[in-house]
């Protein structure tokens, strides 16, 4: 997709982008920091649609359009994506008796019936760790499942 | 400075505001309503010099402003049809203007100031006349710009040229001496913004607003004074000085702060020019204005539909392209307010400049807002096939 930029002294920038169907999507950014998208048919030189934005409006809608809008969580976030399905952090403390210890031999899935989908550990991520891999003191560890089974991956920390 | 000062300025701005106002409220430029003002008003002697020190510094900053949008490299990359349309545009205004001025039996000087204040369009009444009626992403609004961006700078030149005219002895070779000054003042400019390049870009990223305005004062000042120095206009220090800001990457952050500023002192330039004008006089120039208001309407328009084949433009839209040239403004009031100063014959053309520009404002406005539903009704439709 070719996005063609150009000034338009004394309103702003413009930018054109072609979409399917050979439709025109332009977007002025005036000096002001308000934002015009328009739509302009294919031969058109009339638009058909105009939509008006303040500065912030345009973050927001920017935000969700490009899949990053979210919002802020609390800290040990338990963040519900799916109806009863909920994904915990999990942090390993400097004493935990998870330390030294692998998911296989924890039996996680069998004990619990969460799964561990990721260990952050410092600024390394492993997503889908192998049973073998070996908890370590500060990883956070992330696991999915439903309400019960996460309440009793904690539990299974918490006995260890 | 007393109080009686302070209230005779104080009442001057007021009326201002109610202009402004006015000219909001019946959404038309509010040019013309300064003009107006400044026509029926006499400010005392006192009040009369400070109007005079802030209208000076309105049209430095209106040409900085101008001069920041200009640049150099982007105007004169692979722009061949712009290239075309300024040269149309020059010989249908420029040129029947400067024709008309003759034929009228003004001195070439005088034609000279005539055709220019009828070949500019008011950037700033169009500028905002297309962001109000919402055409800034239309077909036809990039080659309006582009064109009006030329036109400025063509009057920035013709100013150099104009006011070495008359600071000199007159004379083809005074002209040329004007330009050869404004080309030395260019590179003096530009040679110092570059080597000073990042000591002046580190100052206008500061994140001190005070630094920023209070250093694109002195420089627009500075500017401003050395150009009068050299014996060219004021206007044309403050433009090379806007050209020279508009390399670095703060342009806009640069327009931003001056924005507010230019609008009081531009306010002061209007006033100060209606102040230099007869009621009478602008009463007697009616009937010439209109007559050139008529033709130099049909010679935009017909600009407008010629240069708009070049970007294939529709009819429609080349339609709105002609309507949309049509309002003068600033500029013309400017190369006006300069041509006062050739005697008998400058004040007729200052008269003159001022009823056209306030008849222009007025119906090129009205053109202007309307381009849409005027271009619809003058172009039907093809019948779409089948």
């Amino acid at each position: 997709m070719e996005i063609r930029e150009t000034d338009l002294p004394g309103v702003g920038r413009k930018f054109t982008l072609e979409i399917a169907g050979q439709d025109e999507i332009v977007i002025v950014i005036h000096a002001s920091g308000r934002r015009e998208i328009f739509r302009f048919r294919r031969e058109h030189d009339e638009p058909d649609s105009v939509i008006e934005l303040s500065n912030e409006e345009a973050h927001k809608l920017g935000s969700i359009l490009a899949g990053g809008y979210y919002e802020p969580v609390r800290e040990d976030a338990m963040l519900q994506i799916m109806q009863g399905l909920h994904l915990r952090w999990v942090r390993v403390g400097p004493d935990s008796q998870l330390i030294g210890r692998t998911i296989r031999d924890l039996e996680v899935r069998r004990q619990t019936g969460a799964s561990v989908i990721a260990i952050a550990r410092g600024s390394t991520h492993i997503p889908n760790p192998s049973p073998d891999e070996v908890f370590a003191a500060g990883d956070t560890v992330i696991v999915i499942g439903r309400e019960p089974e996460v309440r009793a991956f904690e539990a299974l920390m918490a006995r260890a | 400075m007393s109080s009686g000062l302070l209230l005779e300025l104080g009442a001057l701005l007021g009326a201002l505001v109610l202009a402004a106002l006015f000219a909001r409220w019946t959404s038309q430029s509010p040019i013309p309503f300064f003009i107006l003002l400044g026509l029926f008003l006499e400010p005392p002697e006192q009040a009369a010099e400070i109007v005079d020190f802030m209208a000076t510094l309105g049209v430095s900053l209106l040409l900085f402003l101008i001069g920041l949008e200009f640049s150099p490299g982007s105007l004169f990359r692979g722009r061949r049809r712009l290239a075309m349309a300024a040269v149309l545009d020059l010989a249908l205004n420029l040129g029947l203007g400067v024709g008309a001025g003759r034929a009228l039996g003004l001195s070439w000087l005088a034609a000279l100031f005539l055709g220019g204040i009828l070949y500019v369009s008011s950037s700033g009444i169009i500028a905002r006349g297309i962001i109000e009626s919402r055409r800034s992403a239309n077909r036809e609004t990039e080659p309006l710009l582009g064109l009006l961006v030329v036109e400025d700078v063509v009057v920035a030149l013709l100013l150099a040229f104009l006011s070495g005219q008359m600071m000199g002895e007159g004379g083809a070779a005074a002209g040329l001496l004007g330009m050869a000054k404004l080309a030395l003042l260019f590179v003096g400019l530009f040679g110092a913004s570059r080597l000073l390049r990042r000591w002046f870009w580190r100052i206008l990223g500061s994140d001190s607003s005070e630094v920023v305005v209070l250093f694109l004062f002195a420089l627009i000042v500075l500017a401003a004074g050395i150009a009068l120095r050299l014996g060219l206009s004021e206007a044309v220090g403050a433009f090379m000085a806007g050209v020279a800001v508009g390399e670095t990457p703060y342009r806009s952050r640069v327009a931003e702060t001056l924005v507010p500023f230019q609008q009081l002192f531009a306010a002061m330039f209007f006033i100060g020019f209606g102040t230099t004008i007869e009621p009478r006089d602008v009463l007697g120039s009616l009937l010439p204005a209109l007559l050139l208001l008529a033709a130099f309407t049909l010679t935009k328009v017909g600009t407008g539909l010629l240069a708009g084949r070049a970007w294939r433009l529709s009819a429609r839209a080349r339609w709105r392209l002609g309507l949309s040239l049509t309002p003068r403004g600033e500029f013309s009031i400017l190369l006006a307010s300069l041509a006062a100063a050739l005697g008998a014959e400058g004040t007729r053309l200052a008269a003159v400049a001022g009823a056209y520009v306030f008849l222009s404002a007025v119906t090129g406005a009205l053109l202007l807002h309307h381009a849409d539903r005027l271009a619809a009704a003058l172009v039907r439709p093809r019948p779409s096939p089948g």
